[in-house]
């Protein structure tokens, strides 16, 4: 059982061959925002560095929001045409979810978070190991304080003293969270990205559950609306 | 490579609408569906890029499916994909094209990537009665207008075009401005059915000059301008007149230069493309004014005036002939570029 799991959520493309051994291949180029030029290239030189084609691969992963509107279409556009024209299935990967799978084993609340812009985070918490982890809140978009506020609940209620943080919300906010946090908070001290691999690991999970999603329904989650929407609802008028 | 039985699949996703298509040998249509997002922007007076680009990524699979379904062929029987890469919206472009792109290497198929504009013209070709070159191509849309000189396939010559609104884009603003409703083009030419020209004056813009350039923005202001007179003076202030005038204003600037292109190059044909080619004011005198010059007039299918996927393929589908294929790097491009690279070629 072979995935094809690719991610564009970030700024960060990547592309990963996940099967029952495990990682097979994984690339990564943090480039900013050139994905629609990259991608489908970054696909083909994993098979030709493999050896496998698209014909041996059984579903393909893509990570699923939230992240950048624009960056999480062309993995799902991309993701779907290869799944119609290849006639194999599609799993959605929550971005929050792959990034939390990377530090899954850690005991503390995990909370990833992504950079939202507009003084925002996207983030949501889950119980770390030991154990399977398990996700307790949903897909949030919050500022620094709002965040941190929800993490002391999270943290009392699991009785968990320390909270891990990762992804590229903490590079922007780090001082600002550690002041709210202060020594409850562990984190990265580079900049850390969000990998296919991760999105790969938990389709194949999902794969072999036979929980597949329906390629014409599947959809980024953006957390986020449009700003016209916003503006609608707010009465402003949307343009 | 093959010499016929060629079938192009079409994606189209520039602005809003989703449109997917199946077109063989460049004019027949096996199938072409178009999901149109009017009624998603309505609420918001005008097409809002973030909320078309998701709404591309909610059908642009099923309408494949669909179009395939239609088109009664199986997927591997296709043999391109063609997609419009600009110029357009960037997000909702981005969403036909990486869905087109990994399709296409899904299938092991060739890609092209088509200029959204010269698909416009492209619609011309998508019949039996085929426009014969040379030829004048007068593309008028929300996003341009342009005269355009064809004197062999994939070869434009930028006679003029506008130097700030296009047509189509002054139709909404003057529109929305008018409280007529949107889309601008259909709610003008539906207010100025009711009404007619020559109760009011607004200028002619550029008609006196002895070249093919346009210029609408002031034609948009003048209007706006006048109805604020007319609110302030206390008149009665007749929308549906001033709708018509503003529509005649702009008709005959089009219409003069066209003719004046096609006498100036000696052409037998004027070509009609883009959205605004569906303004039945602008079929009409096109129409009379070139058949009074001896000059025919081609003009698509209403239905394939506005944005569609069948004039992607059928550009593709000329484009497959020359063997002019898109690599794995096809990005999407928010400005023209390809007409003006050919300009004067």
């Amino acid at each position: 059982m072979l995935i094809l799991s690719i991610d564009t959520a970030t700024p960060s493309a990547g592309v990963a061959l996940v099967d029952e051994k495990g990682l097979r291949y994984e690339a990564v180029a943090n480039t900013g925002y050139k994905h629609s030029r990259t991608l489908l290239d970054m696909i083909d030189v994993a098979f030709r560095q493999t050896d496998y084609v698209l014909r041996d691969v059984d579903a393909i992963g893509v990570t699923s929001g939230p992240g950048s509107f624009t960056g999480l279409r062309i993995g799902m556009a991309s993701a779907k045409g290869l799944a119609l024209a290849a006639e194999k299935p599609v799993i959605g990967i929550p971005t929050l979810d792959a990034m939390a799978f990377h530090i899954a084993w850690v005991p503390a609340l995990i909370c990833p978070i992504l950079n939202a812009r507009k003084g925002e985070i996207y983030g949501a918490f889950y119980q770390g190991g030991p154990g399977p982890l398990k996700r307790v809140s949903d897909y949030l978009a919050l500022s620094p304080p709002a965040l941190a506020e929800t993490a002391r609940t999270y943290m009392d209620q699991l009785d968990l003293g320390t909270i891990s943080l990762v992804g590229d919300g903490v590079d922007e906010y780090r001082s600002q969270l550690h002041d709210l946090l202060g020594g409850a908070m562990v984190c990265p001290e580079e900049p850390w990205l969000p990998r296919a691999s991760s999105t790969g690991h938990l389709a194949f999970r999902r794969l072999i559950q036979g929980d597949i999603d329906d390629v014409f329904s599947l959809n980024p989650i953006y957390v986020r609306q449009s700003e016209a929407e916003n503006r609608l609802a707010k009465g402003k008028g949307a343009r | 490579m093959k010499q016929s039985g060629i079938r192009i699949l079409g994606i189209e996703t520039s602005c809003d609408e989703t449109a997917v298509a199946v077109v063989e040998d460049g004019n027949i249509i096996r199938s072409n569906l178009v999901a149109s997002q009017i009624e998603i922007h309505r609420r918001f007076g005008g097409v809002v890029p973030e909320v078309a680009s998701r709404r591309h990524i909610e059908v642009i699979a099923s309408l494949t499916e669909e179009a395939l379904k239609e088109a009664g062929l199986p997927r591997q029987e296709i043999d391109a994909v063609a997609v419009a890469n600009s110029p357009g919206l960037i997000g909702a472009l981005l969403v036909g094209v990486s869905f087109a792109k990994a399709y296409a290497y899904g299938l092991n198929k060739p890609l092209i990537g088509v200029n959204h504009m010269e698909a416009h013209i492209y619609a011309n070709f998508l019949t039996e009665n085929k426009p014969i070159f040379p030829a004048v191509c007068l593309v008028v849309s929300g996003g341009h207008t342009s005269l355009l000189y064809m004197e062999r396939h994939r070869e434009f010559e930028m006679m003029g075009e506008t130097r700030d609104d296009a047509a189509g884009e002054a139709f909404d603003k003057v529109a929305r401005f008018l409280g007529l409703g949107y889309p601008g083009g259909p709610a003008v030419q539906n207010a100025a059915a009711l009404a007619s020209p020559g109760k009011y004056h607004l200028p002619r813009v550029y008609l006196d000059r002895n070249d093919f350039e346009f210029s609408f923005s002031g034609l948009k202001t003048a209007a706006m301008n006048l109805w604020n007179k007319l609110q302030r003076s206390g008149e009665d202030a007749e929308v549906n007149y001033l709708a018509a005038e503003f529509q005649e204003a702009l008709v005959e600037v089009l219409v003069e230069k066209s003719i004046n292109a096609a006498r100036q190059k000696n052409v037998k044909q004027i070509l009609l493309a883009g959205g605004v080619a569906a303004n039945a004011r602008l079929r009409e005198r096109i129409t009379a004014e070139a058949s009074a010059n001896n000059i025919q007039i081609h003009i698509p299918a209403l239905e394939l005036c506005t944005d569609n996927a069948a004039m992607v393929a059928c550009a593709g589908y000329y484009q497959y002939l020359d063997g002019d294929f898109a690599g794995l790097d096809l990005n999407a491009f928010p400005q023209s570029g390809l007409l003006v690279k050919k300009a004067c070629g």
